[in-house]
């Protein structure tokens, strides 16, 4: 079976834009990865991801929620389509067989 | 409300951002902008923003859908004319634009030459230009800074004096609520400072108040700027001076010792002056060592005055209060030492009056917009002149015009050869706009590589440019955040400039016509027009240099009244102290010297004046004279001649209440008979009368900008800090004089060197800008006509060759060749003709000006117009004249066959 491949940073974005639900867009999606990664991620990162994940179909879109902060633009949201769901539950799997079948003394010496 | 980031970076991103997103990265971003600044800061949110910005910029920014032909936006519908900006067609552009310039190595050389010289010539006046300008900038209250300067006009000698009465600036700060603080500088004279072993003597110490680092922002390194000058017998010093005298360590409440005598305290060290600074010093004493400064003493005059205004304050208004506060306390004064009232002073058509100075003008506009004295400006003030700021401008501007006039000429020239081109492209659907951009691409990219190729000459003739200049001139690529883009705005309008129009002419072309027969010759009127003022500029510019080279030669072999010839100075006489009549006597025991004599400064700014009253003790009508302290061999040592009476001599007690003053001064004080008489030198605290011996012929003590003015010679020892030793020398024996006088000083005077000078070369330092000018010039006005050369070259060459089988036809014909030459070049030759015409009155015109800063100027005579219409024209032929003999010698036969 093909796998889907997601990167590292993509898998990063595609689980933030699950966790934040109905509320994903470029400004929370970055501050949301910032806040529980605790690394600075730009915002041109974030968006060039965002948009390479709808190309591949992870991420649908639709515009919405203009406020005046925004200079009256609106946002653009994101949900993760079924597609997405399957690729993040299949790299969770990976990792989880990769972790299973480490050998128990290496996991202790690695103090887990 | 939201914060609003730099217009600048939004406009980017939306003008270059990529159209299909662009609304809703534009708005997370405003978000994230308001988040930034309220969690890091302006500057920081500044920085982020333009950092995100940039790389969503097309083509970074990852483009959503495929290029299509007719790509589509988000809403499908089809993108206004996608094609003519495709990638592929602007990669079509350059291609061809880089095909032609291979086609063409040889016009290609040119115009890039060309264009690259005249980049190379802007960059570098441009960057002399800016070395001029901005001084004084650091100061943070620099708007609000003004230096007092006095304006007088007494019987009708109008004078401005930058120097002040001491007074004036602490009265103002107290009866003026307009004027925040004020600090003044006083010039300390050159004295011995000594920290143990470490003795030097050091000439830029002065006298300043304690707010001076409330008007000069001057970083400290030690100590604290708001108290080091408070405290009488403070010294602060520069960093430079802390090295030399103190090496790393902290100098701070170290003491320097003043002449052996004084000890004062340091209170900090301050960072050097900034390279653009009117004023610099090393040492800078406290005002309050001399507490006798604050006495009202408002007729003396040897202090800068800079006040700092409160903002928002009108200078007009508050220079107009001014004169009250002043005229109140000058008043009585000038009636206690001329015993007239101000009132009747001012009644008699005099005027003195305090006028403010920006402090931003100074440097550049103190000469020529304030008509300041520049004899007056001594101590360490720069002054430069705005002057040359403008000729520079110009001189940049035309070399600039020049080369891209060679461009405008050479493509239109060319216009033949590509005109199939034009046609074939027409015919498959190009519309002329496109043609339009395809040509602008073209020049865009000669003009890219121009500049590149200027930047590197720049980089390689910047260190020859600046030794001759006498400039630290440094080009900052990388270090100037500014730099980058501006040469790219520059090449932008450059290439636009040569570009649009051979775009416009080239595009012209009406395909049917192109694709049938080739362009019709036609006259181009422009292209003469072009060619005229290229040279109308060269020959104004070879006109200036050969003027300002005549003037300059001028000052250099006037007679000045004296014998400068032979003629030594030591000019730190100052350091003999009591031993400097002992020396005198030791050198003139040397039969290789012939005399010596001991004065004051001259050829220099800064020689004192004083005003006089002649044949009486009171009276509203003083005359303005500067004098020289110097002893009795003065005459003898420079050479001047007597007029009437006599010189001073050594053995007449009697003389010291005598002076001596020169033809000048006889005729300020309108007199025929001035032997014997009395003058009075007006003093507040005590005038002296001195009885007139003799009458010297006018000498130039002074550099020639000005006239002699009135001088008055007193036999006394030198009163100022600067104390010359004059010395003639026998004709054939310099070399032994020298030895001789540095082996004396030696004996004599262990810690400090002998500096000495030729009085030739020091008159010669007078005219130093001027001569910095005239070599500058030179340089240019020979690129400029290079430049145009190369043009008329490109145009010969395409025109012969136009021309080939004409010439073919008229020798078979019979035509001789001469008659061949006469026809090829009689075109170019009618150019120069009309622009040597055109040239010579703009340049006399331009010149006259110039030389109206001498007092004592060349005649501009008529040769200089024949020898510059001369060279321009020889020029010219010879540089035709390579292709028109090439074409005239060939042989018909070859001509006539190509076809």
């Amino acid at each position: 079976m093909k796998r889907a491949f997601l990167g590292e940073f993509e898998e990063v974005v595609l689980l933030t834009v699950a966790i934040l639900d109905e509320e994903a867009y470029g400004v929370t999606v970055t501050q949301e990865i910032e806040q529980k990664t605790g690394r600075a991620v730009g915002f041109s990162t974030v968006h060039t991801t965002l948009q390479r994940l709808e190309e591949k179909g992870y991420l649908a879109s639709r515009m919405g929620g203009a406020t005046a902060e925004r200079g009256g633009r609106r946002k653009r949201y994101f949900t993760v389509t079924a597609a997405g769901r399957k690729a993040l539950a299949e790299v969770k799997q990976v990792r989880e067989e990769l972790w299973n079948a480490l050998p128990p003394q290496t996991l202790q010496l690695m103090g887990g | 409300m939201p914060y609003t980031p730099p217009r600048f970076t939004t406009w980017l991103l939306k003008t270059f951002g990529h159209p299909d997103t662009s609304e809703e990265v534009q708005g997370d971003l405003l978000e994230l902008y308001d988040h930034w600044v309220k969690t890091e800061g302006k500057q920081k949110a500044n920085w982020r923003y333009l950092l995100n910005t940039l790389k969503l910029l097309q083509p970074l920014a990852k483009p959503r859908y495929k290029e299509s032909y007719t790509s589509r936006n988000r809403s499908g519908e089809p993108a206004v004319s996608p094609f003519s900006l495709s990638p592929a067609m602007l990669l079509n552009y350059v291609k061809i634009a880089y095909r032609n310039l291979l086609n063409n190595k040889g016009f290609s050389a040119i115009n890039i030459t060309g264009l690259a010289l005249g980049i190379a010539c802007s960059i570098v006046l441009f960057l002399f230009i800016l070395d001029e300008l901005n001084f004084d900038e650091f100061n943070k209250k620099a708007s609000q800074t003004y230096r007092l300067y006095v304006h007088s006009s007494i019987n009708n000698e109008e004078a401005n004096n930058a120097k002040t009465a001491p007074p004036a600036g602490p009265t103002l700060v107290q009866m003026l609520p307009e004027v925040l603080t004020q600090t003044r500088i006083g010039y300390f004279g050159v004295h011995e400072l000594r920290f143990k072993d470490k003795i030097f003597r050091e000439n830029s110490i002065y006298t300043a108040d304690s707010t001076y680092f409330d008007v000069f922002t001057l970083p400290f390194v030690h100590g604290d700027p708001s108290i080091a000058l408070k405290k009488p017998n403070s010294i602060v010093l520069t960093e430079t001076m802390a090295r030399k005298y103190f090496g790393e360590e902290n100098p701070t409440g170290k003491s320097l010792l003043v002449d052996g005598t004084n000890a004062y305290q340091i209170t900090g060290v301050m960072k050097d002056f900034p390279d653009k600074s009117h004023f610099r010093c090393d040492f800078l004493l406290s005002m309050s060592t001399y507490p006798e400064v604050n006495q009202q003493n408002w007729l003396q005059g040897d202090y800068s005055t800079y006040i700092v205004l409160k903002e928002g304050v009108d200078p007009a208004r508050v220079e107009r209060k001014m004169q009250q506060v002043i005229l109140d306390r000058l008043g009585p004064e000038i009636e206690k030492a001329l015993g007239f009232s101000m009132q009747q002073f001012l009644a008699n058509g005099n005027v003195f009056e305090y006028r403010m100075q920006p402090l931003l003008s100074i440097y550049l506009h103190a000469k020529r917009q304030y008509n300041i004295d520049p004899n007056t400006e001594w101590g360490n003030a720069r002054i430069g002149d705005s002057m040359y700021v403008y000729i520079f401008s110009v001189v940049a501007l035309f070399i600039l015009l020049i080369a891209v006039i060679n461009f405008v000429n050479l493509s239109t020239a060319r216009s033949e050869k590509r005109a199939k081109e034009v046609g074939i492209r027409k015919a498959i659907g190009s519309s002329r706009l496109k043609l339009m951009g395809q040509f602008t691409t073209e020049s865009l990219l000669m003009t890219g590589l121009s500049v590149l190729v200027a930047l590197f000459l720049v980089q390689l003739l910047l260190p020859g440019f600046n030794q001759l200049a006498g400039r630290q001139l440094t080009l900052p690529l990388f270090t100037n955040a500014y730099t980058l883009p501006s040469l790219l705005a520059f090449t932008l309008l450059v290439g636009l400039l040569a570009g649009s129009y051979p775009a416009f002419f080239l595009s012209s072309f009406q395909p049917i016509e192109v694709l049938k027969s080739g362009v019709q010759k036609r006259k181009s009127s422009l292209r003469s027009l072009l060619v005229i003022t290229q040279f109308s500029i060269s020959i104004t510019l070879i006109l200036a240099m050969i003027i300002i080279r005549n003037q300059l030669g001028y000052l250099q072999h006037k007679d000045l009244g004296f014998n400068k010839e032979h003629l030594l100075s030591i000019n730190n006489g100052a350091a003999l102290g009591d031993k400097l009549k002992a020396f005198k006597a030791e050198l003139l025991k040397n039969p290789a010297i012939l005399s010596v004599s001991n004065s004051s400064l001259l050829f220099a700014n800064g020689i004192p004046g004083s005003a006089y009253l002649f044949g009486k003790r009171s009276g509203t009508d003083p005359v303005l004279c500067q004098f020289l302290d110097v002893d009795a061999d003065f005459v003898k040592t420079f050479a001047v001649p007597l007029k009437a009476g006599r010189f001073f001599a050594n053995n007449r007690l009697a003389d010291s209440t005598a002076v001596v003053i020169n033809e000048a001064a006889l005729r300020a004080f309108n007199t025929s008979n001035p032997l014997d008489q009395l003058i009075t030198e007006v003093d507040v605290n005590g005038s002296k009368t001195y009885k007139i011996i003799g009458v010297l012929k006018d000498f130039n003590y002074e550099s020639l900008h000005r006239q002699v003015r009135p001088l008055v010679f007193h036999l006394s020892p030198v009163r100022q800090a600067t104390s010359i030793l004059n010395i003639r020398i026998q004709p054939n024996a310099t070399k032994k004089a020298i030895d001789y006088i540095e082996e004396t000083w030696q004996r004599f005077e262990k810690t400090e060197q002998c500096h000495y000078s030729f009085s030739d070369e020091r008159l010669a330092r007078l005219y130093e800008s001027e001569q910095k000018t005239s070599i500058i010039a030179t340089i240019f006005s020979a690129l400029a006509i290079f430049i145009a050369c190369l043009g008329l070259f490109g145009l010969a060459v395409f025109i012969t060759e136009q021309r080939t089988k004409e010439i073919g036809i008229r020798k078979v014909l019979g035509a001789s060749i001469p008659e061949i030459l006469f026809l090829l070049s009689r075109q170019f030759i009618t150019w120069v003709a009309i622009a040597i015409l055109i040239a010579s009155p703009i340049a006399w015109y331009a010149m006259s000006r110039w030389l109206d800063n001498f007092a004592y100027r060349v005649a501009i005579s008529w040769w200089i117009f024949a020898l510059a219409g001369l060279l321009a024209v020889g020029i010219a032929l010879v540089t035709v004249s390579f292709q028109s003999i090439k074409a005239a010698l060939m042989n018909p036969v070859k001509s006539l066959r190509t076809e």
